[in-house]
């Protein structure tokens, strides 16, 4: 361990996320073993209870989600970590989550899909259901590592977002990162937004501020003789269900407390950007072979760059758009049918020729296919 | 059981469903025939009978809407 | 309105939404007083469920989560391990509790939490327009058995105690006094307590069980489909066939969850 605290250990992403979660905060975690997520919860057992926190494994994945926004209202940060099926049965929970502004972490180890699919083999395939799996309007912000450092480093960013804006936080690892062996810096100074109880005086738990942001988060039995409701409800938690500009505005401020705020959100590595002709868009494990691509592309002379996303949700459509505007081409790599490619071919908007360079099965791209894109992009070849 | 008792309805409350007239011992509840600002048929002390305190009309009141005032002596 | 519901009820959430002559507002009304009597109202963290029951705790101006269809005990239980200290009471229903939440409701009970579920059983899906539930009697016609229900109904009180509830009571909307005695008695006990409540639902099982009964009517058709131990053991078998046993019906004592976690945050091994 160096003087300012840090240490360097060699352990896998799900290890990496335990660590990163308990240094934020988290005190609760509810889980359901599944593959490729188990050692999360596993972890987590071990970890909670010397540092006072609680591990409960529970009868499904549905509990899980469910006493974690009741361990939230209670006062604790509080997590819970699945992989797709188990992620599937929690969407109901997610969603009252956002309904009643419940932080909160959903680690997504991601496998294979549909059904039992592949549980071994990861894939990208859930990123959608990370934002749309609900039922109803709202947003929700989801991190994508790449690596067991990120996992890390993410793990404490989705529990402070989860605070900042009282809203679900997804981690969306992947089987690569989950159980990749690697080395990880911990511990030091971290920046940790601590919980902040609201005045209780003339304190109407749903009233937001200009930024459409609750202020703090109170917890039960502190007083405040809150109201917690998964109907519509008014500035006091009251039902408002049967009022449509009541019902209204409560979900168009959900989502524009995400929507609005994204430039506070966003997060983007840019590599070698500036001069680039041709831009991969990556994220998640698929941006390791597609880093080295565009590293091998630019020793041979070809001008390559990466906008690597670590936030995925809110999409950073300003960045996209204007990295569109400069790069002839962009090429998204991603294992799954093709799906992030829609977003970067919204936000480029016409202005770049976007490939979409999809992958099923669960092996990573290799390092040459993606080279391969970038270099029939260049030559104005034929990849589509 | 003695003591002077007076039951008091709220009709703010009441929804007219006649429990506390079914469950009174002494049938001391009748119906007023008057319709509420709702709508509902609100049930009035007879003042005839001999009410015992008992509260079991607050108890089952579905709506909070009674009130016995007295103690019993 | 009566002192007691000055006294607890969150004001500006009324009127409740309970139909004329529904046995949620008298059950709740026991509740406060059970509340009164223990002078508990400032320890008390209430969850409610989906159905005409779930609404129960939002009238109650304490702190309170009306959570989704079937999933208030996880809910409770998250909020109980957080906080202990707090007396933690669920409103549920019968298809709530051991219809579409029925994996929680016996997983809670094994695990001995330090809950209060209140389980208002109403034999029928009121809320959403008159449908089977679990608890609706064999034969029964509803908007979703017309010619008859072709299946049994749970006995819930078996069940928890089956599942490890340490505490199971069964009382009905006809008896508030033995309620108020059984409410303080399970939030007293130090485990995983259940008391289920036979309630009239005149608007849908009134109407489609029960052939158009009224609330008073309904009322006292529970009150005799119902017995005591204490009648029981006087009663003639051919009287005694067919009805519910009412009462205290299981009281044991177990080590329970939340003390059993604290112990680990202490560091003691289990």
């Amino acid at each position: 361990m160096s003087e300012d605290g840090r240490k360097v250990r060699i352990i896998q992403g799900n290890e990496a996320s335990v660590e990163g979660a308990i240094a934020a905060g988290c005190r609760f975690f509810a889980g359901y073993p599944i593959t490729p997520a188990s050692e999360i919860a596993e972890l987590m057992s071990r970890r909670l209870p010397p540092v006072g926190g609680t591990f409960l494994q529970m009868e499904d994945e549905i509990a899980s989600i469910n006493a974690v926004i009741g361990a939230s209202w209670g006062g604790a940060k509080a997590c819970t970590a699945s992989s797709g099926p188990g992620i599937s049965l929690m969407q109901e929970g997610v969603g009252y989550a956002a309904e009643t502004e419940t932080p909160c972490v959903v680690i997504n180890v991601m496998r294979g899909g549909p059904a039992t699919g592949q549980p071994t083999i990861s894939s990208q395939q859930d990123i959608y259901q990370a934002r749309y799996g609900g039922h109803g309007d709202y947003e929700i912000i989801a991190l994508v590592p790449s690596s067991a450092q990120e996992a890390y480093d993410l793990t404490i960013k989705a529990f402070n977002l989860a605070e900042e804006f009282r809203v679900p936080v997804y981690l969306l690892s992947d089987e690569i990162v989950g159980h990749t062996r690697e080395r990880v810096v911990m511990g030091g100074p971290i920046e940790v937004r601590e919980r902040v109880a609201p005045p209780k005086e003339g304190y109407r738990p749903y009233a937001a501020g200009p930024d459409g942001l609750l202020p703090g988060m109170p917890a039960f039995n502190d007083g405040y003789r809150l109201l917690v409701e998964g109907q519509h409800h008014d500035e006091r938690g009251i039902r408002a269900g049967d009022d449509v500009n009541k019902s209204a505005a409560l979900v168009q401020r959900l989502n524009d407390k995400v929507r609005k705020n994204i430039d506070r959100i966003t997060d983007v590595e840019r590599v070698d950007l500036d001069d680039a002709e041709v831009a991969v868009v990556c994220f998640g494990s698929t941006a390791r072979p597609a880093l080295e691509a565009v590293q091998s592309a630019r020793e041979k002379g070809v001008k390559a760059g990466a906008l690597r996303l670590r936030v995925i949700w809110p999409f950073p459509e300003k960045v996209v758009a204007e990295l569109a505007g400069r790069a002839r081409t962009l090429i998204v790599p991603e294992m799954n049918i093709g799906k992030l490619v829609l977003e970067v071919r919204r936000s480029a908007g016409g202005r770049a020729e976007v490939i979409s360079l999809p992958r099923l099965g669960g092996a990573l791209h290799t390092p040459e296919e993606v080279e391969g894109a970038i270099m029939d992009a260049v030559k104005g070849g034929n990849a589509r | 059981m003695r003591g002077t008792f007076k039951i008091v309805i709220d009709a703010k409350w009441c929804k007219g469903c006649g429990l506390c007239l079914a469950e009174c011992p002494k049938d001391v509840l009748q119906w007023s025939g008057a319709r509420s600002a709702k709508g509902y048929n609100v049930p009035v002390q007879d003042e005839t009978k001999v009410c015992t305190g008992c509260r079991l009309c607050e108890l089952i009141c579905p709506d909070q809407a009674i009130r016995v005032e007295g103690e019993r002596q | 309105m009566n002192e007691i519901a000055e006294k607890y009820l969150r004001q500006e959430a009324l009127p409740m939404i309970f139909c004329p002559g529904c046995g949620d507002g008298t059950v709740l009304g026991a509740f406060l007083r059970a509340v009164d009597e223990l002078k508990i109202g400032d320890q008390l963290a209430l969850v409610g469920g989906i159905g005409c029951s779930g609404w129960m705790p939002v009238y109650v101006n304490v702190d309170t989560i009306h959570t989704l269809h079937g999933r208030a005990i996880p809910v409770a239980v998250g909020l109980k391990a957080t906080r202990p200290d707090r007396k933690v009471v669920v409103f549920t229903g019968d298809g709530d509790a051991i219809g579409i939440g029925g994996n929680h409701f016996i997983h809670a009970a094994r695990r001995n939490v330090d809950l209060t579920v209140i389980m208002i059983n109403n034999a029928i899906y009121g809320m959403t327009g008159g449908q089977a539930a679990p608890t609706t009697p064999s034969g029964a016609t509803t908007q979703t058995t017309p010619y008859g229900n072709p299946e049994d109904p749970f006995d819930a009180c078996k069940l928890a105690e089956a599942a490890g509830a340490t505490y199971v009571a069964r009382w009905t909307a006809g008896h508030p006094r033995q309620l108020i005695k059984a409410f303080k008695e399970a939030i007293q006990h130090p485990g995983f307590a259940f008391i289920e409540v036979m309630t009239q639902c005149p608007v849908q099982a009134g109407r489609y069980i029960k052939g158009g009964l009224d609330a008073p009517e309904f009322l006292a058709d529970i009150r005799k489909s119902v017995v005591t131990e204490a009648q029981a053991a006087t009663m003639p078998p051919e009287e005694l066939a067919g009805r519910t046993r009412i009462g205290l019906l299981h009281r044991s004592e177990r080590p329970e969850l939340t003390q059993r976690l604290a112990a680990l945050n202490r560091g003691e091994k289990r």
